[in-house]
């Protein structure tokens, strides 16, 4: 129990897929000037991250690995996150009609979201076992999460300040992340 | 050169992603199937038939409803004037009506046209259009491209300076044509 | 829906138009941007501004020496955002709880068991949420607040969600297509 939870830590916040791994930054920038936004992309990105990693380790462990086919990995992995985002978008829809009208713009912009890619690579790479690829995707869908949600209450508070006329919008926006990038750094060796 | 064992992994990848493809293709039309929310298909038809820009001409409050309304029956298929003849009859044929002439689509077919005179460009009837027919830049004179509208008259509205009309497209030597012969008894059918 | 805006964290704000009249009572739809109809990329559209398939149906009158609701009105709707919180948790996390739930549970079994239990988790999941959205299906049915006025549209001024909710009109019956 105490290494999951470590393998959880180390995902979500020592090595932050956002603010680290500088990856996902798109819908980072996109989502993050509303907290409701944010929070809708979160949840949607969270699902289909942890269940694309479990998908892709399946995928890696039962087609790639036997046949030796391990150079197909990024083809074959945007194929399964393609096809695991339009099964979560019907599954939804199936599921709430209202809540597939509120949430359902950011499905589709979830398969081109280089985090959930990025994620899926990284932790095939790091070679673990089932369950362990499961929680490092889990993880850093949260860490995501986490970090979206924080940089929205950022954003929020922005709006509302006495910004040079010039910095106004995405520039001083940019330069926050990247100051938020600097604190997280503080959190490097922990855990490893 | 290109020996058996390259042969043999490339037609391993190829058998092994396809196999994959084929098998994740097959699970999302199951699931497409099976997973859908019941939609209305033959009121989704019709409104892909009609021209979309939502102008209340036919009586309902928009292209979603009037089509509702054609399916239920209670509007005609010919009730939407800038769609004119073509959609008229494209509809009654996917709903297997017969179409009466009550006049609606006796008059003479439209386009908006631009007075040049009037015209301040303010670019917010290029904001109405649903064809992209106006053509225009802020402070520059606006103009309709006739080919492109279909008349649904929502720029005329917008206008500040009625500078916007509706002229009828007059047919000419190269449009004309006979009328065509109408059915003594012409009765409608459900 | 893509017109929200805030009010008091408490009700979602958004527009909604009366698409028919029946009798004494009108039926409402969600607001859908009018050139979606002829957008060439609608059928691959994520957005569920395309098909709107929520109507609900309100009494005509809003109140005592107010206007009735004619063809094409915009009024404004609520919905609670509590609501909304419990609908998408209930839909995104609950199937990934179980699903983590079960594979960790079975880890020590090896690999393929632990894919195996984390598919069942997963289904479990899912089927829970199913049934959680059902039961809260009411609590996602939006209020009516009375008219869209140009001014309640662009303003952005705090209200009262209390004297908001003393208007408030519920709805009479939901239909979606």
């Amino acid at each position: 129990m105490q290494d999951f939870l470590l393998v959880l830590l180390s995902t979500a916040i020592v090595n932050n897929v956002v603010l680290a791994k500088f990856l996902g930054l798109c819908p980072f920038m996109g989502t993050s000037s509303r907290i409701d936004t944010a929070v809708g992309m979160a949840l949607a990105t969270t699902f289909v991250l942890t269940l694309s990693t479990g998908f892709v380790w399946a995928a890696e462990a039962l087609l790639l690995a036997p046949l030796d086919l391990t150079f197909l990995r990024t083809m074959t992995f945007i194929l399964v996150i393609a096809a695991v985002v339009q099964f979560t978008e019907m599954v939804i829809r199936r599921i709430s009609p209202p809540l597939y009208e509120a949430l359902g713009v950011y499905l589709p912009l979830i398969t081109t979201n280089c985090a959930v890619l990025g994620v899926a690579l990284l932790t095939v790479q790091a070679g673990n076992g089932f369950v362990a690829s499961l929680l490092r995707g889990f993880g850093a869908a949260v860490g995501f999460g986490l970090v979206l949600v924080i940089f929205a209450g950022l954003r929020e508070r922005l709006a509302l300040a006495d910004v040079p006329k010039v910095f106004e919008g995405a520039p001083i926006g940019f330069i926050t992340a990247g100051v938020l990038s600097l604190a997280f750094m503080g959190f490097a060796g922990l855990g490893a | 050169m290109i020996d058996a064992h390259m042969m043999t992994q490339a037609a391993q990848a190829v058998g092994a992603i396809g196999l994959l493809g084929t098998g994740l293709g097959v699970v999302l039309g199951v699931a497409a199937r099976y997973l859908s929310a019941p939609v209305d298909e033959r009121a989704e038809a019709v409104a892909a038939l009609l021209p979309g820009s939502n102008c209340a001409q036919c009586g309902y409050a928009g292209c979603k409803q009037a089509a509702a309304a054609m399916v239920d029956g209670r509007a005609a298929p010919n009730c939407c004037p800038p769609g004119g003849a073509s959609t008229a009859q494209r509809v009654a044929d996917l709903l297997g009506v017969r179409l009466t002439s009550d006049g609606t689509d006796t008059a003479l077919p439209t386009v908006a046209w631009v007075n040049e005179a009037r015209c301040i460009g303010c670019t917010r009837c290029i904001r109405k259009c649903g064809a992209d027919a106006i053509v225009g830049a802020i402070k520059q004179m606006h103009t309709v491209l006739p080919e492109a509208c279909y008349a649904c008259g929502l720029c005329v509205a917008e206008c500040p300076t009625d500078a916007i009309e509706m002229k009828p497209v007059m047919p000419t030597l190269a449009t004309w044509h006979w009328p065509k012969p109408v059915a003594k008894s012409a009765t409608p059918v459900h | 829906m893509n017109t929200l805006q805030d009010i008091d964290d408490t009700l979602i704000e958004g527009l909604a138009r009366v698409v028919a009249i029946d009798n004494a009572q009108v039926w409402l739809a969600a607001e859908q941007p009018a050139s979606c109809g002829s957008c060439a990329t609608r059928s691959a559209c994520g957005s569920g501004a395309t098909k709107p398939t929520a109507r609900w149906r309100v009494p005509r009158t809003l109140g005592p020496g107010q206007p009735p609701l004619m063809l094409g009105d915009t009024v404004r709707i609520g919905v609670e955002r509590s609501a909304l919180n419990r609908a998408s948790l209930s839909a995104f996390v609950l199937p990934l709880v179980t699903m983590l739930t079960a594979a960790i549970g079975m880890q020590d079994a090896g690999d393929g068991v632990a894919i195996a239990a984390a598919l069942v988790g997963l289904l479990l999941g899912v089927a829970a949420a199913r049934v959680l959205a059902r039961r809260w299906r009411n609590a996602l049915v939006p209020v009516v607040l009375g008219r869209a006025t140009s001014a309640a549209v662009s303003s952005c001024g705090p209200t009262q969600t209390a004297a908001l909710r003393s208007i408030a009109i519920p709805v009479i019956q939901q239909r979606s297509q």
